[in-house]
């Protein structure tokens, strides 16, 4: 329990730190949002909802009226909550995205996890270092490191997304990086 | 954020054995688990059939008997029929088919391991669910083997009422083994549904990108069918089988017409579950099948979209059509033809599929490979069994066949000769993938020609007896019906020596077989996304999204 609450509470300094930080009057020269892909859009779960409960439907029309009405009737309830819940959580396991904001003097990462807190990493782009793995399980393994610190960056994308991701930013960082 | 994994390779250190197995969250272990669990389980059930074929070979009863079963034939005159052991192996072996063999082999093991690498994700959308349902899967399956051993009707030990558990047979059956029974389905139910909801959400969410629902390879298409059919039939049964519950112990009468209830309810919930049930057993098979012919065939799948939209129409069809198991029971002569009328609607789907088979084959390189003889016994004889299904639609000549033998032969010919040959055509062709080494063609090849000349032998004299009149659940029967079930024994004695081979083979191959290099060694038109992997495949696959170039073969359609 203990350390539990310390844990929260350093998140939350954490974080207090971060929005400080980012709480400033000059725009981000870049910013970019990472999200994992789902290949259900809303309205899919819709008519995938919708076209279960009128077939669940199909057994109960002959019972109207009679006992078992009430006997079959929590059983396909149940079934159809389920898989609104479970489908739901699904979206939300997929709402985990990451945010990156570049200034000629900040860059930051935050990455919003479903169930579990936020994380936040920031640091002096000029001597953030950059690096696309080639050795790593994770075919392209994008990290950056700053502050003492090596993080992760879209580790839930295709290996083509993160060389991409890698050159776009490192064409944004060696532009903070230029002598001015 | 994830701090980065510290160093390039922290691949965390292999689980051991008791991690891995008894306590798996990866969708392929899972896969496994299923289906050595469902091979287990079929052998207990086969060899029931075995003694059922021993006490039929001969009229009389010679070795299920009051004074003790044994392997040995006893005299008639010592030894008085035990009908109840017959009526308990029966329901034994219907049971432990519908519920704990077939599909699990079929869904929860091919569908668990192949689904989500042929459509590209990580793993099943809930992990730990998966583990639970595969779990509960054990659980309902100990429970009806524990059925079959706890003091039951008759004084005896097990029930014996029929898979189907009529109403009022199985509300008056003593003891208490039908209580097992009834337990035992109620939690593979639970385990079906958490599977298939686990399953729909997978195939609907986790799609690799650019693979939309009309590119989906067919066997996951297959599995989504078949958890759709799942999830809405099941909850069915459930509620049906409580009121079973209630009825025999807590004294309800939904099914007893002295208390105002209507023992014709159970069966129309009974059927409106069992009906789907039987697509729910033989789709994957469908979808393993096509990929199978096409491979052979090195041809891409003819029709891909008919196909798709013929296994939906059948799945949709199976729930309007349920009491065409139910003519005798008095029904309406509007309510028979409409039941006969829908009936015969499936074929025309089924009709879809099987010349789309043929229409794939024609004009390809066919190559004679094990899972293609599988294949191609699995379209002959499912064939077969579709057209006497096709008779035994008609509500008239279904008076003459109902309960007779030309059912049993009907419904083994679509399922035990049908999906059954679909599960060795997946093992066959998928093995070498599952375990990185590979059988021995000659070893293959026998085994299909023992069980397919064994399953026809055993099935096709059935159609004779059912016309002659024989009655099905029987022990006994006149010797005027002796020479075809002679011959019949015969059959199921070579398929069951057939079976003993397989389990020789499966094991030879994953101690001894010749380790594979390739990923795809069936060639190119193996093109599915597991065949981009190793095998066997790594313990994870897919992290990293797959891209189009790697599935989409054929990207013009």
């Amino acid at each position: 329990m203990m350390v539990e609450q310390t844990n929260t509470s350093k998140a939350g300094a954490d974080a207090s730190a971060f929005f400080a930080a980012i709480d400033r009057d000059d725009p981000p020269i870049y910013t970019i949002t990472l999200r994992p892909h789902r290949s259900l859009p809303v309205t899919g779960f819709v008519w995938l909802i919708s076209v279960t409960a009128l077939l669940m439907t199909l057994p109960l029309w002959p019972l109207l009226g009679t006992k078992a009405f009430l006997g079959v009737l929590p059983f396909l309830l149940l079934a159809l909550g389920l898989l609104w819940y479970f489908v739901q959580r699904n979206y939300r396991d997929g709402t985990l995205h990451e945010i990156l904001h570049l200034w000629p003097d900040l860059i930051t990462i935050q990455r919003y996890n479903p169930r579990a807190q936020d994380q936040y990493w920031q640091a002096n782009p000029y001597w953030v270092r950059l690096k696309l793995h080639t050795d790593h399980r994770i075919e392209n393994y994008l990290t950056l490191t700053g502050s003492d610190r090596e993080v992760e960056l879209g580790a839930f994308l295709t290996k083509d997304e993160r060389q991409e991701l890698y050159d776009e930013i490192l064409r944004q960082l060696r532009n903070c990086q230029k002598p001015t | 954020m994830a701090d980065a994994a510290a160093h390039g390779h922290d691949d965390h250190a292999r689980p051991g054995f008791f991690t891995r197995w008894f306590m798996s969250t990866n969708h392929k272990d899972i896969g496994i688990l299923y289906l050595f669990t469902a091979g287990t389980l079929g052998f207990i059930s086969v060899a029931f059939t075995v003694y059922m074929r021993l006490e039929l070979m001969n009229p009389g009863v010679q070795f299920m008997c009051m004074e003790g079963a044994s392997l040995v034939a006893a005299a008639v005159e010592d030894c008085t029929p035990n009908g109840h052991l017959w009526n308990v192996l029966i329901t034994g072996h219907g049971i432990l088919m519908m519920f704990f063999v077939v599909i699990p082999a079929l869904f929860g093991g091919f569908g668990n391991y192949f689904m989500p690498l042929m459509i590209g994700a990580p793993d099943m959308a809930f992990p730990r669910m998966n583990n639970l349902s595969y779990w509960l899967y054990v659980t309902g399956s100990t429970l009806a083997v524990c059925s079959l051993l706890t003091p039951g009707g008759n004084d005896q030990l097990g029930s014996g009422v029929g898979w189907v558990l009529y109403a009022p047979l199985s509300v008056n059956e003593g003891g208490m083994s039908m209580d097992f029974a009834i337990f035992a389905v109620h939690v593979s139910g639970a385990s079906s549904i958490l599977g298939a909801i686990n399953m729909i959400t997978t195939f609907l969410n986790m799609r690799a990108p650019g693979m939309t629902l009309h590119k989906t390879p067919l066997f996951a298409w297959s599995i989504f069918v078949t958890a759709f059919l799942i999830l809405l039939s099941l909850p069915v049964l459930a509620g049906a089988i409580t009121m079973l519950l209630t009825d025999r112990n807590f004294g309800t009468t939904f099914f007893d017409a002295a208390g105002g209830g209507d023992p014709v309810l159970y069966q129309h919930l009974l059927w409106f579950f069992g009906h789907p049930e039987v697509y729910m057993i033989i789709v994957p098979g469908f979808g393993i099948v096509s990929h199978v012919i096409s491979t052979f065939s090195k041809k891409p799948i003819f029709g891909y979209l008919p196909m798709v939209y013929a296994m939906v129409g059948i799945g949709a069809l199976g729930f309007v059509v349920w009491a065409h198991h139910m003519y005798t029971v008095g029904m309406s002569l509007t309510q028979q033809s409409y039941f006969m009328l829908a009936t015969m609607v499936i074929a025309v789907p089924t009709g879809i599929k099987i010349f789309s088979w043929i229409a794939t084959m024609w004009g390809g390189s066919i190559e004679l490979k094990t899972p293609m003889l599988w294949a191609f016994g699995f379209l002959f004889l499912f064939t077969v069994g579709g057209v006497t299904g096709i008779v035994l639609s008609q509500a008239g000549v279904d008076r003459a066949y109902h309960d007779t033998y030309y059912v049993v032969a009907h419904f083994h010919y679509v399922m035990s000769l049908g999906a059954v040959f679909c599960i060795f055509a997946g093992i066959y062709y998928w093995i070498g993938k599952m375990s990185g080494r590979q059988y021995p063609e000659w070893a293959g090849k026998l085994h299909f020609w023992m069980m397919f000349i064994g399953a026809n032998i055993t099935f096709f004299p059935q159609h004779f007896l059912g016309r002659q009149g024989m009655p099905r659940r029987y022990i006994d029967y006149p010797e005027q019906f002796a020479y075809w079930n002679e011959i019949s024994s015969y059959g199921a004695f070579l398929s069951f020596a057939s079976f003993i081979l397989f389990i020789g083979i499966v094991f030879y191959t994953l101690r001894y077989g010749k380790k594979i290099e390739e990923n795809n060694y069936w060639g190119e038109y193996a093109d599915t996304l597991e065949w981009t992997l190793p095998c066997p495949p790594p313990e994870h696959t897919f992290e990293i999204l797959p891209t189009q170039d790697m599935w989409d073969k054929d990207p013009h359609h």
